[in-house]
């Protein structure tokens, strides 16, 4: 066990050491100067060179990326060109409506995704069946920022539970925080959802012909209690995977239910960025999202130990 | 004591009636076998006994196990039941136990199910004890295991509580031999023990005439003929009977050898797999798969290869085929290593599984000339030598329009010797070819190579578990255990007079018939 959760943590560092060369090297290569972005066009050619000078754009590629890495290690992800703030504090402040927002939106999705997957499971074929997958049939096909504009229209402006955009801040507590974050996170959840329970049923029915269910039900065991004890955690490895991919999705893709809502988030922080050529601050954000991916992935892989013992004897 | 009692069973699946009028008896202590091909119905019957059948199965008649009738029964009642009163062991040891629980906690877990007054953990131990399972520690995970060692934990599984019945649907058809043996032998064990009843499902008849103290003969869903075994096999009453004891131990008239001038040329081949490195600098360690093996066929022989799984001979096989690289040694075909492309076409393979050996979407006449790709062009009288290929090996040319799925398994395995023939290759590989195959199909099959063999002199290496069929198909075997031929000589002498122990072994491990030279 040990020995595979090492195997892949070396897995870990070296898809960050070569994201991080990749996403350095994009951004070298897109067109533009922040100097002169910052400065305007008609900038004096020796103000924009002090500026260069001054953001270290007048440094060597190798030198320039070193820098970036060294700094990011430290926590320093350098200084934005349009605000002229640490980009670490710009992010921190996205992170704490970003992530608990993926978190709210997962556990959302879970909670929904498990108990309708293996209703539709266990009854497959009738109406309960049908209803549940004709649920998560629509539930893939709306738009989420619609379902997210529905949500507003219903629960904000008719019935008045919820505001209808910003977040409220987590020093207004914990409650009001998580209230003004409930909105977007269902918004975000219900297709994963739908996604996720899909996932769970077929996985669950694939285990269900498994010759170990027969070899279950052949203890005396009830169909709901071999369900339980043998199925569920069988048809978990497919369901972690999606599980993993959604967290991911979630932590950077929420930019248009961000948009919707008026949420300080990452995407909205990623995609003002690059409209203002902030580029240290797309490089972070990215490096940043990057490294969630890929933490998500090993913690993962280390669920899939966890769940199937094959998995640990292997390296 | 009558302790199961079927009646009159009836099974139907969607109108399509699968058991008609079933009935059949086991009394304590007793070992019944209820024999027949696929699609006999005989794991319906046990099936229905566990009232485990498929979703929308109707049964009716009565099946009385120890005064309860089951069909009567509601579902909480047969939980009671099962695992408790009957136990089941299944055909597939390596799927039936739950892979991502210890052996340990499966055992127990039927003991915690049915008897709360019992330490589950202290008796599983003991549970697994009796099954010879001393050495295994409860924590162990089912991928730890060997398939012999599988089947004794979902024996242990079964017995554990105790029950008056054991069902055994096809306990030792995925073992080899040697396993085979000791889990039969360990089955009569465990039920003489007890005293339980053993009903015993097995498509096998040498299992049978082993094992049981009567048996009951199933085609098409209904019982054809019943009694005690030693007479039931002496002299059985029902034709069917007959022809499928003619078919198990059908022999075959293979034409005289013809020559010996070597075709295939095997000499000193090594084959290494790198098992995973333990250490990161330390040196990568290897799994000799197939270690030094050398042997020739001459034109026109018919070799046989038998072995336990696990021995190397699917790796030799690929060898053979040029499909896996070797470590040391040659291996040549007329004096050509099989590695070139020239020498793909001079040979063919026949493969075990019938049905997945054919993609399903391509018709017959596209499915058997796939060999012509490795011609340098193709051949001009295309529509001929489909036509021949499908008439040498009983099919009609009129086949060639049609799909897999119209074929029953047997004329697939046709289809397949077509196809490995269409092309006339100098060597046919055929690697464990009628293994999947229903006896009374694989006497056919049998026949069709031995004819084949009379029309073409085929060269062929038979590769198998099964010895009755490789004694009877081919002139001399070679005999493999641990990457090694430890035996290589005539097929009969090696069969009466084995010179090594591990053939020795292996010959005495396999069931057999003794009564039907006697019949007429």
């Amino acid at each position: 066990m040990l020995r595979y959760a090492l195997k892949r943590l070396t897995s870990l560092l070296i898809s960050l050491a070569i994201a991080s060369l990749v996403i350095f090297a994009v951004i070298e290569v897109a067109p533009g100067d922040p100097a002169s972005f910052m400065l305007g066009v008609n900038a004096q050619e020796d103000t924009l060179a002090a500026l260069r000078a001054e953001l270290g754009l007048d440094q060597s590629k190798v030198q320039r990326y070193l820098a970036w890495v060294g700094g990011m290690v430290q926590g320093d992800f350098g200084t934005s060109y349009q605000y002229r703030t640490p980009v670490s504090d710009m992010i921190a402040q996205r992170l704490w409506v970003s992530l608990p927002l993926a978190l709210y939106s997962l556990a959302l999705s879970t909670l929904i995704a498990f108990p309708a997957g293996i209703y539709a499971a266990s009854r497959r074929g009738k109406a309960g069946d049908v209803g549940v997958m004709g649920a998560t049939q629509i539930g893939i096909a709306i738009p989420n920022f619609w379902f997210a504009m529905m949500l507003v229209l219903v629960f904000a402006i008719n019935l008045r539970w919820f505001s209808a955009g910003g977040f409220a801040g987590w020093d207004k507590g914990v409650f009001a925080a998580l209230k003004s974050l409930t909105l977007p996170a269902i918004a975000l959840a219900l297709p994963q959802a739908a996604i996720l329970a899909r996932v769970m049923r077929s996985s669950l029915l694939d285990i269900m012909g498994e010759d170990f269910m027969r070899t279950a039900r052949a203890k005396g065991l009830t169909r709901a209690q071999a369900l339980r004890r043998h199925g569920l955690r069988n048809a978990l490895i497919p369901v972690l995977t999606i599980l993993g991919l959604q967290f991911s999705f979630l932590l950077a893709g929420g930019i248009i239910i961000e948009q919707v809502f008026y949420l300080p988030g990452l995407g909205r922080l990623i995609f003002q960025s690059i409209s203002a050529r902030d580029l240290i601050v797309v490089e972070s954000v990215t490096m940043l999202l990057v490294f969630a991916v890929i933490v998500v992935n090993f913690a993962v892989d280390l669920a899939y130990a966890a769940v199937d013992p094959r998995l640990r004897g292997r390296t | 004591m009558t302790l199961l009692r079927i009646d009159a069973l009836n099974v139907q699946i969607g109108g399509t009636p699968i058991l008609s009028d079933v009935s059949l008896n086991v009394a304590a202590g007793e070992v019944v076998a209820v024999t027949g091909e696929s699609g006999s119905g005989k794991s319906m019957t046990a099936l229905s006994v566990m009232q485990l059948l498929p979703d929308g199965a109707q049964a009716t008649g009565a099946v009385t196990l120890d005064g309860h009738d089951l069909l009567q029964l509601d579902e909480p009642t047969l939980c009671t039941l099962r695992g408790n009163t009957v136990g089941m062991v299944f055909q597939e040891p390596m799927t039936a136990l739950n892979p991502v629980m210890t052996i340990g906690a499966q055992v127990a877990e039927t003991l915690r199910l049915h008897r709360p007054d019992l330490n589950a953990d202290a008796q599983a131990r003991a549970v697994l004890d009796r099954v010879e399972l001393h050495d295994i520690p409860m924590a162990r995970f089912p991928h730890e295991l060997s398939g012999g060692q599988r089947q004794r934990v979902v024996i242990a599984i079964a017995i554990a509580c105790g029950p008056k019945l054991l069902i055994a649907d096809e306990p030792t058809t995925a073992l080899d031999v040697t396993t085979q043996a000791q889990i039969l032998a360990l089955l009569k064990r465990l039920a003489a023990e007890d005293g339980m009843g053993l009903l015993m499902i097995t498509h096998d008849l040498a299992v049978v005439a082993q094992m049981a103290d009567r048996i009951t003969v199933m085609r098409h869903g209904a019982v054809v003929e019943h009694g005690a075994t030693a007479p039931l096999l002496a002299n059985p009453a029902h034709d069917y009977t007959r022809a499928l004891l003619a078919a198990s131990t059908h022999r075959v008239a293979l034409p005289e050898a013809s020559s010996d001038a070597p075709l295939l040329r095997v000499d000193g081949v090594v084959r290494d797999y790198a098992l995973p490195r333990t250490r990161l600098f330390a040196p990568a360690r290897h799994h000799r798969a197939v270690d030094g093996v050398s042997f020739d066929i001459p034109r026109g022989g018919r070799i046989g290869l038998v072995g336990e799984s696990g021995c190397g001979k699917s790796t030799l096989t690929r060898a053979i085929l040029g499909l896996e690289p070797v470590q040391a040694g040659s291996i040549t075909l007329d004096g050509t290593p099989v590695t070139d492309p020239s020498v793909r076409r001079k040979m063919q393979v026949v493969f075990q599984d019938p049905y997945g050996s054919f993609n399903p979407r391509h018709r017959v006449s596209r499915l058997i000339t796939e060999p012509f790709h490795l011609l340098p062009e193709p051949p001009p009288d295309r529509a001929d030598r489909i036509a021949t290929a499908l008439t040498d090996v009983g099919l009609s040319p009129a086949d060639a329009d049609k799909y897999p799925h119209q074929f029953s398994g047997g004329q697939r395995q046709r289809l397949a010797i077509a196809r490995a023939l269409i092309i006339r290759p100098e060597l046919v590989i055929f690697d464990e070819a009628v293994s999947a195959l229903d006896v009374s199909v694989r006497a056919q099959i049998l026949d069709l190579i031995a004819g084949l063999c009379a029309q073409y002199n085929l060269t062929y290496l038979f590769i198998s578990h099964d010895l009755s069929v490789v004694r009877t198909i081919t002139d001399r075997v070679l005999v493999m255990q641990a990457g090694k031929i430890v035996e290589d000589g005539q097929t009969e002498t090696v069969f009466t007079a084995p010179a090594h122990p591990y053939t020795r072994t292996l010959i005495d491990a396999a069931p057999t018939l003794p009564q039907l030279e006697l019949t007429p």
